[in-house]
């Protein structure tokens, strides 16, 4: 189609260009990954709340760029600088769900908005975490409020179960990159989009919950009674690192196309 | 007039006849000395394959004609071009940028001001500012290796129109001189003043823009066209908003032979060549406008949305040449030393990116750079010669980049780095006449490339060395009195950027450091990306004559390029391109129905695509067409008028560019020691736009910030008026 209208373009020797055809896409989420994970500790984790603040969702049409984000050349500010007209470095953002959303990947089926994408061949999808505020509609003492997820849930092993529940700080200005979303769009695509987490990522078999030993944070809980069966996850300690770290990697998030 | 290669400059008074050439007419090369008018096949003598001088003298039954040219020595290809004075002069243009338009297949485009280098495409290239076409003047390298704006940025600003004698166009790299940057080709500026334009002249212009321009040229008679000094002024408002423009120019070239001294003799086989210039510059930067933002009548066409864009640029360089011939011998060697400062203030995304202070960007770069080459060819036999050549060439860098808010204040540091560089090449071959109809230069060339960068933030190190061999061969074959056929394979190639070598170095940050999101770390592929990137090309073609007053020429090549890994300097990533390819079709025809007039027109076309994905190379021109009439007279009046066709062409995203129709328009008038010349810009007054592009920017506030990209357009130059009046003494 496109090279017909080329074609035509060519033939009739004027014209003003042409833009893409833009798409309006619904995006709603999807709680089909929050299933129970097994860890490499043999923890099974089952989440019962997963919610994260997040914002500039975006589309990505297959990319050139290795990693956007390893600019070493950089300076201090550590700013990208991704304008420019006309060389195009792939993965360009070609789609898009502007604004703030507070996602409760629990709420299967909840909606996040329309999304527009233009016509073309998508390979991934990009997203920021931020702070949760007043303005998001949490009330006052809700644990999310000015932190960036919060997860609540159970690991249980040999018969243990232990409750936890995380509050994690996610760097406004880290941008996470290239998470899954392959469809070809076209203009009239009647198809909407879910957006899933996974606490387990199907490429390596790992999870969110890696190293991360419950028991020993539970023997040693630093915000509570040692061996309470209740371990709580905060900002400055190693279990927050480790469990941030992993919420960073793009492995463990999808946008399907339904 | 274009002859594909030899120009005859008439100096008679009777009625000149064109020589008759053995056809085709051989092209030019960059360096390489004059060969003579071949006579016709088979009453020629037997012919080395050497050359001799610059200058032939031909008698025919009552006119003389001489031949000054920079002719070729080796088959040269179907689609390599001359670009004579004579066309220059009858060619409206404000820069020696423009000159670039004058080869078939060639489109630029300005994102800048008149002093900021355009970017370039042909055969399919995106070169951006000059990273996928090696040009030289007067045999001096111009690409920056390195240069902050761009890899391989090429600015001829400083160049004076009215002394380039010819410009040499090479497509694709076949030769065994072309080196780093011809990945698409190679462009030459030969400099010097033509026989008739000799004598020292000055020169007003006045344009419609408010530009000013006075022109200086000391070119004494009965010296070498190669011998002259020019000084250029120009004061430019511009059309539109802040396209102002202001530059200093002076150049200089001195032929002294070293058989006869300054004086014009007719054995110019040892020479020697002192060429200088300097020049300063200073302009504005429109930047880019969203098409959007016009249709919506919020801004008129030649408006800018960007406050404040501006550049400045400076150069001085100085070079040295030596030909000398002896016997069947004839080495060409060079050195040259230059010395480049480039500071850009520009914002093309609004606010995008930083939507509290705007993405305002400063630009700063600093170089110094020398080299020297040396080539030598030796016939052993009238069918067998020898090439060799070897050259090197350093530059030293300083750059930096930093965010500026909407006052002009920086606010944020962006990358900065020191760097050497230093690429060496040498290159064997030989070139043979087995038939009197065949001709063949076959050969190989090595090159290798040692770069040492520093950040000078983190005051990390990183050195490179790498290697690559790239061989070349034209042929040609003539198939008849009238055709000749040309056949080239070659491999070319570009150096890789100091930025690339510093961030392949780089280690992955820590994921493991409290309060540092965890990355990825690059991968040993990625950390190898710095490399010297080669190119394949072909080429097949054919030229010849349709009786006496038609030339033709046909050329048929693809290039393939494989995966590359490049630097992207605005993203301050490593971007793995994927393969591509680039097929095309040029033609190209010249009507000479009389002495003094010719015309000719030009079709270029191109498929390039990545092979990967089968998606078009976006920016890369589809087809390019041109028109051109051109008169020369004897009593002293030329004219041109040039009408150039960009088709639509596939931009980034799926999206297209438009069409674009200009009609340039020129002529002039000399009587005794003074000539009045008009030119007319755009003379059907059609807004087109130079540039396009397909990106996300956000200028307007009041309206919600968006990362869609959209098309973006640069305006090419309205309808305009220039005169000017030169008088010589």
């Amino acid at each position: 189609m496109k090279m017909r209208m080329l074609m035509l373009a060519l033939l009739a020797g004027c014209g003003t260009g042409a833009e893409v055809a833009e798409v309006a896409m619904p995006v709603e989420v999807s709680s089909n990954g929050t299933g129970p994970a097994i860890t490499d500790l043999d923890y099974t984790v089952t989440v019962s709340g997963l919610r994260a603040a997040l914002a500039d969702v975006a589309f990505a049409v297959p990319g050139d760029g290795i990693d956007t984000t390893q600019a070493p050349l950089r300076g201090p500010g550590n700013a990208p600088d991704l304008g420019h007209p006309g060389h195009s470095s792939g993965g360009d953002v070609t789609g898009e769900l502007p604004g703030e959303h507070l996602i409760d990947w629990m709420a299967d089926g909840a909606s996040l908005g329309t999304a527009t994408l233009l016509a073309g061949d998508y390979a991934g999808v990009n997203f920021r975490f931020r702070r949760a505020h007043a303005g998001d509609g949490l009330e006052a003492g809700d644990p999310l409020l000015e932190h960036s997820v919060y997860i609540e849930g159970t690991a249980s092993k040999g018969g243990v179960d232990i409750a936890f529940d995380a509050v994690l700080d996610i760097d406004e200005s880290y941008e996470l990159v290239g998470a899954l979303f392959a469809h070809s769009v076209t203009a009239g695509d009647p198809a909407h989009l879910r957006f899933e987490i996974r606490t387990s990522e199907p490429y390596e078999g790992k999870t969110l919950f890696d190293g991360i030993d419950f028991a020993a944070l539970d023997a040693n809980d630093e915000n509570g009674a040692d061996g309470d069966g209740r371990v709580e996850i905060r900002p400055g300690t190693e279990a927050h690192n480790k469990l941030r770290r992993t919420l960073q990697s793009h492995d463990y998030y999808v946008v399907i196309a339904q | 007039m274009l002859l594909g290669g030899l120009t005859p400059a008439v100096v008679a008074a009777q009625p000149a006849i064109p020589v008759q050439l053995e056809a085709p007419a051989l092209p030019a090369q960059l360096e390489a000395p004059a060969a003579p008018a071949q006579p016709a096949a088979p009453a020629a003598p037997a012919q080395p394959l050497a050359t001799p001088d610059e200058e032939s003298i031909i008698t025919a039954a009552d006119e003389i004609v001489i031949i000054e040219s920079q002719a070729p020595v080796g088959p040269g290809t179907a689609t390599s071009r001359a670009i004579d004075s004579d066309t220059i002069t009858a060619t409206s243009k404000h820069t020696a940028d423009d000159l670039l338009r004058l080869v078939p297949g060639l489109h630029i485009s300005r994102h800048g001001g008149e002093g900021k280098a355009p970017q370039i495409f042909l055969r399919g290239f995106d070169a951006v500012h000059g990273s996928d076409i090696e040009v030289r003047v007067a045999g001096i390298p111009i690409n920056e290796m390195s240069n902050v704006h761009g890899h391989g940025y090429v600015d001829v600003g400083f160049v004076i129109p009215e002394v380039v004698r010819a410009l040499h166009a090479r497509k694709g790299s076949f030769e065994l001189d072309q080196g780093s940057f011809a990945t698409a080709g190679s462009l030459g500026f030969e400099l010097g003043v033509s026989g008739r334009d000799r004598g020292t002249r000055v020169q007003y212009e006045i344009g419609t823009t408010n530009r000013h321009r006075v022109l200086g040229i000391v070119a004494p008679e009965g010296q070498r066209e190669a011998t002259f000094a020019a000084v250029e002024a120009v004061s430019d408002q511009g059309f539109g908003e802040n396209r102002s423009a202001r530059r200093v120019s002076g150049l200089g070239q001195l032929r002294f032979d070293l058989g006869s001294g300054l004086d014009a003799g007719p054995d110019a086989s040892r020479f020697v060549e002192l060429t200088g210039g300097v020049y300063a510059a200073r302009f504005g930067e429109p930047g880019t406008v969203p098409v959007a933002a016009v249709e919506h009548g919020d801004i008129d066409f030649y408006d800018t949305v960007v406050d404040g864009g501006s550049g400045s640029s400076y150069r001085a360089l100085a070079g040295l040449r030596l030909h000398d011939e002896r016997g069947s011998g004839r080495l060409e060697a060079r050195a040259h030393l230059g010395w480049r400062a480039l500071e850009l203030d520009e914002n093309f995304t609004g606010f995008l990116i930083h939507p509290e202070v705007g993405d305002r960007r400063a630009q700063s770069h600093e170089s110094l750079s020398g080299g020297a080459r040396a080539s030598y060819e030796h016939d052993l036999t009238p069918a067998l010669a020898l090439l060799a050549g070897a050259g090197v060439l350093a530059e030293r860098v300083e750059q930096s980049e930093e965010q500026l808010d909407t006052t002009g204040m920086a606010w944020l540091e962006g990358p900065a780095l020191s760097a050497r560089q230093l690429m060496g090449d040498v290159h064997v071959g030989a070139r043979v006449r087995p038939h009197a109809r065949v001709r063949a230069e076959a050969g190989a060339r090595f090159d290798a490339a040692l770069i040492d960068a520093r950040d000078l933030h983190s005051d990390a190190v990183a050195s490179d060395f790498m290697t690559v061999v790239s061989p070349r061969l034209t042929a040609s074959f003539a198939l008849a009195p009238a055709w000749t056929l040309f056949g080239a394979y070659g491999r070319g190639l570009r150096s890789p950027e100091a930025r690339a070598v510093l961030a392949a170095a780089t280690p992955a940050m820590d994921p493991d450091q409290p309060g540092m999101p965890g990355m990825p770390g690059m991968d040993d592929d990625q950390r190898r990306s710095a490399r010297i990137i080669s190119t394949d090309a072909a080429e097949l073609g054919a030229r010849g004559r349709l009786g006496e007053r038609v030339s033709l020429g046909l050329g048929a090549f693809g290039t393939w390029l494989g995966s590359e890994v490049l630097f992207d300097h605005l993203s301050g990533a490593s971007l793995a391109r994927q393969p591509s390819r680039r097929l095309g079709l040029e033609l190209d025809l010249t009507y000479q129905p009389l002495a003094w007039l010719s015309v000719r027109g030009d079709v270029s076309a191109v498929d390039a695509r990545f092979t990967d994905t089968d998606d078009p190379v976006p920016g890369a021109p589809r087809l390019l067409a041109a028109l051109a009439a051109q008169a020369t007279h004897r009593a002293g009046f030329h004219g041109g008028a040039q009408l150039r066709y960009l088709a639509p062409r596939p931009l980034a995203h799926g999206a297209t560019g438009s069409a674009a129709q200009v009609l340039d328009l020129n002529g002039g008038l000399r009587l005794g020691r003074y000539a009045l010349t008009l030119q007319i810009d755009n003379a059907l007054a059609t807004r087109w736009r130079e540039g396009e592009y397909h990106y996300a920017s956000w200028f307007d506030t009041s309206q919600p910030r968006s990362q869609l990209p959209r098309l973006h357009y640069t305006a090419g130059h309205p309808f305009g008026v220039r005169a000017s009046f030169t008088a010589w003494f």
